[in-house]
């Protein structure tokens, strides 16, 4: 396809700022990647269209473009945006919607629904004589959950609005930015209504010697030159407590140990690991005999750890 | 963590949506077709509000959609994706069953 925008737009370059504007809201409508979940051709169609406008719709930029100054995509800057659709369809997305499924009781569970269905039909009430049920509003809250937590589980407490508490169930290995769904823990219900559901949007917090890859551990390990040279075993902390763990001789800044399965242990994932990456940490000071050692030892040991490192 | 912040305040949502201002927000609130979430008394935006504010402004300045029309559109969109999330969920399920389950749940749906 041309990246003339006025070729994308399928309008003339005569067109009046009407004309551009009719034409992208027709491919807009047609097109919007959030209202056409699941149509690649459609997004792009968009995404193309929406640069055309953008160029398109400032009259000064497009005089600009209709004299040769820009080109259809050397000035106008690309939309660095997000599309609602890549949450929409999330399990947590706290906007979900099931108006279809309300009023069965369990709102939640499709195949609950079908089964309802099944019996409604056996005993001949598809519509049933339900009574005034609303269902509770939703209620959506952030909550910043400490590193370890986060990895390993836990509890926490959401003060609400009135006083009350919330508790939380965090499982083991929930990521940033990762939805919560607690169910019937909004508003009350009015009527046999249910309650409405809680959303508790997650947001995890750094750790000062952690961090985190997917389900593995990443950390960094400081040791001296003694160990590094001669080998130890030295206790590290990890999510589930401290481990002892094996330097080897001729350890070197960089070298990575793994310890397999002490990374985050999340059901239905495999067990993440944790990464050391070891560093080798001279003395505050260098005295006179580690200095008087390493004058004699050079002298008939000295080696190139620098082989190779040109530009 | 090396991700983007997951909860902005209402000054960085505006700054992070760029055809957003202060009133168009406050209109969003107001139709409550944005919600955002309680952080200990004050409310913060996810990540999924700044997809949804992207997405709103699309239907406001793009269509001139009025309150009522918008709330009309995010309903159906919402329940679209509810309904389309669903269907995910039941093919999956359907995926891991037998050849015979299968085929005979595509007959029946080709009734």
């Amino acid at each position: 396809m041309s990246d003339n925008p006025y070729d994308v737009l399928g309008v003339k370059s005569s067109a009046s700022a009407d004309e551009i504007k009719k034409a992208y809201r027709k491919i807009a409508k047609e097109s919007h990647p959030d209202l056409h979940p699941g149509d690649a051709a459609a997004e792009a169609r968009f995404k193309a269209a929406a640069a055309a406008f953008d160029l398109l719709k400032d009259a000064e930029q497009k005089a600009r473009f209709d004299r040769g100054e820009i080109d259809a995509s050397g000035q106008e800057r690309p939309r660095q945006r997000s599309y609602y659709r890549d949450f929409a369809e999330e399990p947590g997305n706290p906007y979900r919607q099931r108006p279809p499924y309300e009023g069965f009781g369990d709102e939640e569970d499709i195949f609950a629904e079908f089964l309802r269905q099944q019996q409604g039909r056996q005993r001949g009430d598809g519509f049933g004589g339900r009574s005034f049920d609303a269902r509770g509003a939703d209620a959506h809250y952030a909550l910043e959950v400490p590193f370890i937590e986060a990895a390993t589980g836990g509890s926490m407490r959401i003060t609400l609005p009135g006083g009350s508490d919330l508790e939380v169930r965090i499982p083991k290995g929930v990521s940033d930015g990762q939805t919560l769904r607690l169910k019937g823990k909004g508003g009350p219900g009015q009527g046999g209504g249910a309650g409405g559901d809680a959303y508790v949007t997650l947001s995890v917090g750094a750790h000062p010697v952690f961090s985190r890859v997917d389900d593995d551990i990443e950390m960094t390990l400081p040791i001296t030159i003694d160990e590094a040279v001669l080998g130890a075993k030295v206790e590290v902390p990890t999510i589930d407590g401290p481990v002892k763990v094996t330097i080897p001789k001729g350890a070197t800044t960089g070298q990575t140990l793994r310890l397999r399965g002490r990374g985050i242990v999340a059901k239905g994932r495999a067990a993440g690991d944790q990464r050391i990456a070891l560093k080798i940490v001279m003395p505050k000071t260098v005295d006179d005999d580690l200095a008087r050692f390493m004058e004699e030892w050079r002298k008939t040991h000295g080696y190139d750890p620098r082989k190779g490192v040109t530009a | 963590m090396s991700e983007a912040t997951v909860f902005l305040t209402e000054e960085e949502t505006l700054a992070a949506v760029g055809r957003l201002d202060r009133a168009l927000l406050t209109r969003f609130l107001r139709i409550e077709v944005i919600r955002p979430a309680d952080s200990g008394g004050h409310m913060v935006y996810r990540r999924v509000d700044i997809a949804r504010l992207e997405l709103l402004c699309d239907l406001c300045d793009d269509f001139d959609l009025n309150d009522d029309a918008l709330g009309i559109v995010m309903g159906l969109v919402d329940q679209l994706h509810g309904t389309r999330s669903d269907l995910v969920a039941l093919m999956r399920a359907l995926g891991e069953e037998s050849d015979e389950v299968r085929a005979r749940v595509t007959k029946r749906i080709g009734r």
